[in-house]
């Protein structure tokens, strides 16, 4: 066998990653909560940079970004038209994502937050009379739970490699056709309170700051680069919040 | 101070609103520094006997008419609208003792919320203070509302108009309860609802007089129901 690489054996069992991440691990950029305010490179004022600097400063000792996984068992995945099976549990994701998913041999359902503290603090914002603040906190805090989505999706890949597979891009409740109100299935495949986050009985996340999806594994699978020109919700927030989508 | 001066006055405090700038001490935008704000503008005028109905008709509503433009054109973003309600309150804060003793009278009332399972602050925020930025007398009753809660609310303020907001698909069955019993209880009451799952279709569904998909054709459609 010398000479030859072994092709590690894939657990048969459901497989769970947990991880707690340092702020400086989440590498925030400046760059993309200004585009997530609305400004394309560079454009943002002063006032408002002068802003999220402020709020990156202060929310720092609040940010308790956590991200995980649960790989799901093999050979239970089915896959339909308009939805996949897995473990029992039918997420109807629409066209879009199933076609994106295509091939995979498992599913991983994941969660990112940016933790109770932010949550706390960000809620306390709320109440202040001047809600620039409280906007670029909510910015700020969405992107600490997409870096720490980012983060658990680049985890998931090194582990899938050493299995000699690939992984998908993430897809959530929410878009690309997915109904929100599949997130309480999504989260019946997580163990209770998985990385802290639950769900609120209108399937919003809490603590508020959060993201939860599924990426797909497989040999023969790959990441499309999102395309919001694909996807027939022409409602979808996201679609008018990035620059240049159609 | 003269007519002329009196106009260019208001012109340089509808610039102020626009641009954000609330006061002297503001150090946004860069190239107004060191120049006067709206706060001072504000008081300017008044001191100059500019009647304050004035001020509000020819100075505050048409700076954030203008800004209003711009976001509609995407030519400026979230936080500057917020600046420049930022700069309309400072001026504001002159005005109210007017409002007060109604030598400014508002246009009328508006009751805002987001509907009861949702918790999402910021879109319901804005449209308030877009529309308080109108000449409005603005209600917030805050997130996670009960429909009574609108109801009570209503019938302490006859003849107000009411907005709904929602963020999640699942909590727009909630906006149409809400509309439900707000149509049942107080039939004549103009109700406009917004959010990001929300469509015109699924505002005329539930029986909402109206949709908006941002917050100055919530001031729009104020305007059309209520308006003086």
């Amino acid at each position: 066998m010398k000479g030859r690489a072994m092709k590690p054996s894939v657990p048969m069992s459901r497989t769970i990653r947990t991880m707690y991440l340092e702020f400086g691990e989440l590498a925030l950029r400046m760059e993309r909560i200004e585009n997530a305010l609305g400004y394309p490179l560079r454009s943002a004022p002063p006032v408002v940079s002068a802003g999220i600097a402020d709020v990156l400063r202060e929310c720092e000792p609040r940010v308790e970004a956590a991200c995980g996984y649960v790989l799901l068992q093999p050979g239970r995945t089915r896959m339909g038209e308009r939805s996949i099976e897995v473990e029992g549990v039918s997420l109807s994701t629409g066209g879009t994502i199933a076609a994106c998913l295509r091939g995979v041999d498992r599913l991983a359902v994941f969660v990112a937050t940016a933790g109770w503290k932010f949550h706390e603090w960000f809620e306390r914002l709320s109440r202040e009379p001047d809600p620039l603040r409280y906007v670029i906190a909510d910015a700020v805090g969405s992107e600490i739970a997409e870096r720490a989505a980012e983060i658990v999706e680049e985890t998931l890949r090194t582990d899938a490699a050493l299995l000699g597979m690939q992984v998908t891009s993430r897809y959530s409740p929410g878009y690309c056709g997915w109904p929100l109100s599949d997130q309480r299935l999504l989260f019946s495949l997580l163990p209770p309170v998985f990385c802290g986050v639950t769900l609120t009985e209108t399937v919003f996340m809490v603590p508020e700051k959060s993201v939860s999806g599924v990426i797909g594994i497989g040999e023969r699978v790959e990441r499309k680069v999102y395309d919001c020109g694909s996807c027939p919700d022409v409602l979808c927030d996201r679609r008018w919040k990035r620059p240049g989508a159609p | 101070m003269e007519e002329r001066e009196i106009a260019e006055t208001l012109e340089r405090l509808a610039e102020c609103v626009e641009r954000g700038k609330a006061d002297a001490s503001s150090l946004h935008p860069v190239d107004l520094r060191g120049r006067d704000g709206a706060e001072e503008l504000t008081r300017l005028l008044l001191e100059a006997g500019v009647p304050p109905a004035r001020i509000l008709d020819e100075g505050l509503i048409p700076g954030m008419g203008r800004i209003g433009e711009k976001f509609r054109e995407k030519q400026v973003f979230v936080p500057d609208v917020l600046l420049a309600a930022r700069a309309m309150h400072a001026a504001m804060n002159h005005l109210r003792p007017f409002f007060r003793s109604r030598a400014i009278v508002t246009r009328g009332t508006f009751i805002i919320g987001t509907v009861f399972g949702d918790l999402h602050d910021i879109g319901k925020k804005l449209v308030a203070m877009v529309v308080e930025g109108s000449g409005w007398d603005v209600v917030d009753l805050g997130v996670n509302v009960e429909p009574e809660r609108f109801v009570a609310e209503v019938r302490s303020r006859p003849g107000a108009v009411v907005g709904l907001s929602a963020l999640l698909t699942t909590t727009m069955p909630n906006m149409r309860t809400t509309v439900a019993v707000l149509k049942e209880t107080t039939p004549c009451t103009p109700v406009i609802v917004g959010g990001a799952p929300v469509t015109p279709e699924f505002a005329a569904t539930i029986g909402a007089d109206a949709y908006g998909a941002d917050p100055y054709a919530a001031v729009e459609f104020l305007h059309r129901v209520g308006g003086s």
